[in-house]
């Protein structure tokens, strides 16, 4: 490895396990904002690789994250009831996440689904306790709704920009309202940080699975954004990260009425060939980062051949090229869950005059998947762009 | 693999830089250094031999790191990009920090500081904009503190004053204290004390074993806010500060209560004339020239420190705390055992006083709870809730 490219404790926390490695660091991303403790996230992986030798890693996973969550959930409970509510929430911010990690990977089912309530329970009685100024939303979508959250820019007099933010395969709002949205209040944005479909709350709680033609999803974030008195409809942006690249680019490519977009790292452009290589691995048994059972739940797919027919419908060719509104792509050069190479090729489709790819090099840091490595980096950078194209346009 | 990389970042055989890394990473729950960041930094340290006694690589890797942050940040701004310059700011500032800890006093050491400080200085403005920059009269000068006002309170608020140990800063306090205060309805004034941070590195002001000085023109600096309410201000030190805030609470009965955030070695005398071939090989975390530099010890003369240090005793000092007390440590500090803590326990006359111990399966067990600290700081504030500012009539 060429000294650009070593990695340490920090990225490959497991370095013979890169599906454990990329979702502990999404865990790990978190730390500043303090919602975890990487103490108590050492003792995890230290338990974990205690265990390693194990034939089914997805359940030593899964116990071990859960053991941590329901001791850290325990102390907020105990604190809740002696009336300690600052040290109570801050436990169940890390209880949020140490639970929603540990249901990553378990197959979907009862319970997977036990999990996520858990999780849920805790980030919500963190969220309620610590951040104020947000809101837990229902976005109106399909006679259904999505469920958000709507974080208000404090100190903000009248309409404000907005941002949409849509998650990836795996993430929930629960971390973006956090990661992103405190970062854009600091801008004067407000923020809605979305479960959109096939995405945390929305997929679990409310059957609603993902889809290629998400421009339906951001038409209803859009529409739910501009009935609100606090936001200046015609300063709205979208973004999503990680899978979430896709989602934000097709929905800039169809809904026009959003101003500028981000995708927080691309998605593969390719979306069925890669399918059909996760399929393939799958059956020599090759792990990857996913988890072999995330896209068939996350689409609602009937089977394999149905995985690769909807797969062959994410595609942004001949579409990104409807693409005028200003766009941000970003990437990290040593993304190991989606190669670099990906970013350029969403960057030359689109069709907007004002657009910019921004590759984060190991030398500068945010290196990573969507910058999970380093998150405050990515998202500095894509606050200030917003700042400059969307709150203060030049012309 | 290592296992325990987070608190032990360089092996069990390298505490001294184990040990200063973690004070680093520590800031981490506050967004204020990358870690990313720092592992690139431990890996090109552990390239070059990862040894203790090899101060120049400790302080050029630092080093590099910081100007490579500082420049991000001097470009974020010169763009506009305001709030990213900060957050690269507050990165270098705390690198800049941590490489100067290893360097042995003179103009080296200096200008390394200089720019940590210059950095702190352009960092805390663009993210902490309602920080105040405070000056506290103190003999014939002042030191240089942080006050970090209570959030959402109009009228006077109840106030924690936080001395610093041997090597931090107020610029680190004042997050992890201050936000955390400052969320629950309390100020913070974050000071460097005599032989502390900016008061001993820019204007040269040695520590003392009469703490009770700076502890008292502190008081009398929060009094004379409108901000304050002087019924409600407790004394509070993290690490060595554990010596002086027991000290300051015997001594000046006006603050209601304390927090030894860290209990000191109950004999400092015994642990320095014991430790000096330690100090001297790296192998614990205090450097050998940073006992008589804090103390202002001409020539930095070991033994003229350790004279000195028979002036540091709490014996029959703490005896005289009467004001409600808590101590904190962890079972596994490195530094100075729990049972330091234990005795300091003993020692105090308070008729309400506490002893928490953090074990290893509750986390923050290590030296000042620096592994989890708002474990630590989040039991403090829930305790000074209940034992000192609600007692006083709420």
């Amino acid at each position: 490895m060429s000294a650009e490219h070593k990695c340490g404790n920090w990225i490959e926390h497991f370095p013979s396990n890169a599906k454990w490695s990329n979702a502990i660091q999404i865990v790990k991303g978190m730390a500043p904002w303090g919602a975890v403790s990487l103490e108590e996230v050492d003792r995890v992986a230290a338990r974990m690789t205690a265990r390693a030798g194990e034939s089914d890693l997805d359940t030593v996973w899964k116990q071990e994250w859960a053991a941590m969550a329901d001791t850290v959930a325990a102390v907020a409970d105990k604190a809740t009831a002696e009336g300690r509510t600052i040290t109570a929430a801050d436990h169940y911010m890390r209880a949020g996440n140490y639970y929603y990690s540990a249901e990553r990977m378990i197959p979907p089912g009862d319970e997977r689904l036990g999990y996520y309530k858990k999780a849920i329970r805790c980030y919500h009685a963190a969220v309620e306790r610590l951040y104020p100024n947000v809101e837990h939303v229902d976005v109106p979508y399909q006679g259904k709704a999505m469920a958000a959250f709507f974080m208000k820019a404090p100190g903000v007099k009248g309409p404000a920009p907005t941002v949409v933010v849509f998650n990836g395969m795996d993430n929930c709002k629960e971390m973006s309202v956090i990661f992103a949205g405190l970062e854009f209040a600091k801008r004067g944005f407000h923020t809605l940080a979305v479960d959109g479909p096939g995405q945390g709350e929305t997929l679990r709680l409310r059957g609603i699975p993902g889809r290629f033609d998400y421009e339906l999803a951001g038409t209803a974030a859009y529409d739910y954004l501009a009935a609100r008195p606090e936001v200046d409809a015609k300063k709205i942006a979208i973004m999503g990260y990680s899978f979430g690249g896709y989602y934000a680019a097709r929905i800039a490519s169809f809904e026009k009425r959003y101003v500028a977009g981000v995708s927080l790292s691309a998605a593969n452009w390719d979306m069925y060939t890669w399918q059909l290589k996760a399929q393939e691995n799958r059956k020599a048994g090759k792990p990857g980062h996913a988890n072999p059972f995330q896209w068939r739940w996350v689409m609602g797919a009937k089977d394999e051949n149905d995985e690769l027919d909807i797969a062959k419908k994410f595609s942004l060719a001949g579409v990104a090229g409807n693409i005028e509104c200003p766009y941000l792509v970003t990437h990290g050069q040593n993304d190991k869950v989606i190669k670099v190479d990906e970013a350029p090729k969403l960057f030359e489709a689109i069709g907007s005059k004002n657009k910019q790819l921004k590759i984060f090099t190991a030398g500068e840091g945010g290196a990573e998947h969507a910058h999970v490595d380093d998150r405050q980096k990515g998202i500095g950078f894509a606050a200030d762009w917003l700042v400059t194209n969307v709150k203060e346009p030049s012309s | 693999m290592i296992n325990n990389n987070w608190t032990h970042h360089f092996g069990d055989k390298n505490f001294s830089w184990s040990n200063a890394t973690m004070v680093t990473k520590g800031m981490a729950p506050y967004g204020v250094v990358a870690l990313g960041e720092i592992e690139r930094i431990g890996m090109n340290l552990i390239e070059r031999g990862n040894d203790p006694t090899d101060k120049d690589a400790w302080y050029q890797e630092w080093c590099a790191m910081a100007d490579h942050v500082a420049k991000l940040g001097d470009e974020a701004e010169a763009k506009g990009r305001k709030l990213s310059a900060g957050d690269y700011f507050m990165r270098a500032g705390y690198y800049y920090y941590t490489a100067e800890r290893m360097v042995y006093p003179g103009e080296l050491k200096s200008a390394i500081y200089a720019r940590a400080l210059k950095y702190f200085n352009k960092g805390f403005p663009i993210r902490y904009p309602h920080f105040e920059r405070v000056n506290v009269p103190y003999e014939n000068t002042t030191l240089p503190a942080y006050f970090v006002k209570a959030q959402g309170v109009s009228g006077p608020a109840p106030t924690v004053v936080v001395f610093d140990g041997l090597d931090n800063c107020k610029e680190m306090s004042s997050l992890f204290c201050g936000l955390e205060f400052s969320r629950r309805g309390y100020n913070t004034l974050a000071i460097d004390g005599p032989g502390q941070g900016e008061a001993l590195r820019t204007q040269k002001i040695p520590s003392r074993w009469d703490y009770e000085v700076p502890g008292k023109a502190a008081f009398d600096y929060v009094a004379s806010r409108k901000d304050i309410d002087k019924s409600k201000v407790a004394i509070m030190g993290y690490s060595f500060g554990g010596y002086c805030a027991p000290r300051i609470a015997a001594l000046d009965p006006r603050y209601a209560g304390g927090v030894a955030f860290g209990a000191m070695w109950w004999d400092m005398h015994a642990w320095l004339v014991r430790s000096q071939e330690q100090m001297k090989k790296g192998a614990i975390a205090t450097s050998h020239f940073q006992v008589p530099w804090v103390f202002g010890i001409p020539d930095l003369d070991f033994n003229k420190a350790v004279g000195l240090m028979e002036k540091f005793t709490l014996e029959g000092i703490a005896q005289q705390v009467k004001t409600p007390f808590l101590v904190v440590h962890g079972k596994d500090d490195g530094i100075i055992p729990p049972e330091e803590a234990e005795t300091l326990y003993s020692k105090l006359g308070s008729a309400k006083k506490t002893l928490k111990i953090f074990d290893a399966d509750e986390g923050g067990a290590e030296h000042c709870q620096v592994d989890d600290r708002q474990a630590g700081v989040n039991y403090i504030a829930d305790w000074l809730a209940e034992n000192v500012f609600a007692a006083k009539g709420k």
